[in-house]
């Protein structure tokens, strides 16, 4: 077996075990040999820290706030563009140009968003959610419209010459566009996660994000790494996750 | 006396291309092909064919053409596997029926993929996917098949098995097939007429009749009318060319 090839078949094994030594060189680092340090905090004093981080930070809600608002509005954009995705065709074949306009993504820093919602909705969940969902169908609106053109044009001659309905036609379109799409939602959640914790930073009430500002304010640093390292593993179970119901129902991508 | 069902005359079609200059792609391309059996259109790359098939077709309408047509339904095959990936063998020939007395299993059966009916196609062969989309088309009960090159990327087992299959299947149903391909042995192996085509523009030459015995093996490969067939393509595009055969698979 060549290394190439090891890696490959050993992908989640050679990631745990160097998580492994990264933590015990941690441990044995910042426990023993600076215990006093301005880079990271006592692994000692991080566990301690869970305890605070549920009771203090009520981290529970927070962390339901977030996440339900990311993951709903992750799959209500993805059914959203399904609904309108005739209509959505429409446009691309008879207004491509227009399109290409209003890709505003282009010239606009998603970012801005997140003040303009400030102000218009403050800690409200709604505006919350309605700023997610509106990221979410932009990004797949985006992708959509790139994989239109990518269709395998075998796929449309061969069902013309089979004389088949526009219905019959839009579904060949889609299902060719649909993993790619249902890719895109891994990108999509990895920028959402971003923009919400940092829309909460700036609203300071609900979710993630408000802990993130109340540790600042307390100087509580332990705090801060514990829940990067809670949405790094929360990211990468949702990752896995998508993946697998990519491979079990999207599993035709060429 | 004996009618074409498809009459092409006078077929012509000019593009523009990246840079702004006029291509002639297909000049002057006047074709009959007659009821039942193969004709072929056999051409070097880049030639045109595959316009040609499509115009044929149905598929390609921007060109100055007469097409006088005796059928109604053209199924056509293009180069690239073209069966769903996301539908099983099943549901990918029952695509585009329009009503239930098709006889698909008949078509599964014909094409050897009985057996194969649940199976995707999405990390199959390009020869099991080729079998799918001739499947597709025959249970649609058409007049005429176009099939363009589908074979090029097949390694030779599988290639000589789609050239059984295909003959097996020409010889089977009642449907007339218009084969395009760049490969003079495929041509003459597959084909009851052969037109011969140069590129720049695409034009015919000549046209072949193949009088070589309905049931084909591999051994008529290596026959004495199949090499003098094969010699004789060549010739007529070395006299009516002026050079060697170029671009062309042997």
């Amino acid at each position: 077996m060549n290394t190439k090839t090891y890696f490959q078949n050993n992908n989640t094994a050679i990631i745990l075990s160097f998580l492994a030594v990264l933590s015990f060189v941690y441990i044995i680092l910042f426990e023993f040999i600076l215990p006093a340090n301005g880079i990271l905090p006592k692994p000692s004093i991080l566990i301690e820290s869970i305890a605070s981080l549920y009771k203090h930070y009520d981290f529970l809600a927070a962390y339901a706030f977030t996440t339900s608002i990311i993951y709903v509005a992750l799959f209500t954009g993805y059914y959203l563009i399904k609904i309108f995705r005739n209509w959505a065709l429409f446009f691309t074949e008879g207004f491509s140009n227009i399109v290409n306009l209003l890709a505003i993504n282009k010239y606009f820093l998603t970012i801005s968003l997140v003040f303009i919602f400030h102000f218009w909705f403050s800690d409200n969940l709604i505006g919350e959610f309605i700023l997610a969902l509106i990221l979410v169908v932009g990004n797949l609106k985006i992708q959509y419209f790139e994989e239109f053109f990518k269709v395998k044009k075998e796929y449309l001659d061969a069902a013309r010459s089979l004389k088949i309905s526009n219905d019959k036609k839009n579904s060949i379109i889609w299902k060719s566009i649909q993993p790619r799409l249902f890719s895109s939602l891994n990108a999509s959640h990895f920028s959402l996660w971003t923009i919400l914790i940092f829309y909460e930073y700036v609203n300071g009430t609900n979710g993630i994000g408000s802990i993130f500002r109340l540790s600042i304010k307390y100087n509580d640093f332990s705090i801060v790494v514990l829940l990067v390292i809670i949405i790094s593993i929360t990211l990468w179970l949702s990752t896995l996750l998508l993946n697998i119901i990519k491979e079990k129902f999207f599993f035709w991508e060429n | 006396m004996n009618q074409p069902i498809l009459k092409l005359e006078n077929i012509s079609k000019v593009y523009t291309d990246s840079v702004g200059y006029k291509i002639h792609l297909l000049e002057n391309i006047s074709i009959d092909i007659f009821k039942k059996g193969c004709s072929t259109i056999l051409a070097p790359k880049g030639s045109g064919k595959s316009s040609l098939l499509k115009i044929i077709s149905n598929l390609d309408k921007e060109t100055s053409a007469t097409i006088e047509k005796s059928v109604s339904r053209i199924a056509y095959i293009p180069s690239s596997p073209s069966s769903f990936p996301w539908m099983n063998v099943n549901d990918n020939i029952e695509f585009g029926l329009e009503n239930n007395n098709s006889d698909v299993s008949g078509s599964i059966e014909l094409v050897g993929l009985k057996g194969y009916e649940d199976h995707y196609s999405h990390n199959k062969s390009e020869g099991f996917r080729f079998r799918i989309a001739l499947a597709r088309a025959l249970a649609n009960s058409p007049e005429v098949i176009v099939i363009d090159e589908p074979f090029t990327n097949l390694n030779s087992t599988t290639r000589q098995e789609i050239y059984f299959l295909m003959r097996k299947v020409i010889v089977e149903t009642k449907v007339t097939f218009v084969f395009g391909t760049a490969n003079i042995t495929e041509a003459i192996f597959l084909s009851d007429e052969i037109f011969l085509m140069k590129k720049k523009p695409g034009e015919i030459i000549d046209k072949i009749k193949i009088d070589l015995p309905i049931d084909r093996q591999n051994k008529l490969l290596e026959s004495k009318e199949f090499i003098e067939y094969r010699n004789s393509i060549e010739d007529i595009y070395q006299n009516k060319l002026g050079r060697l055969l170029y671009n062309f698979s042997v």
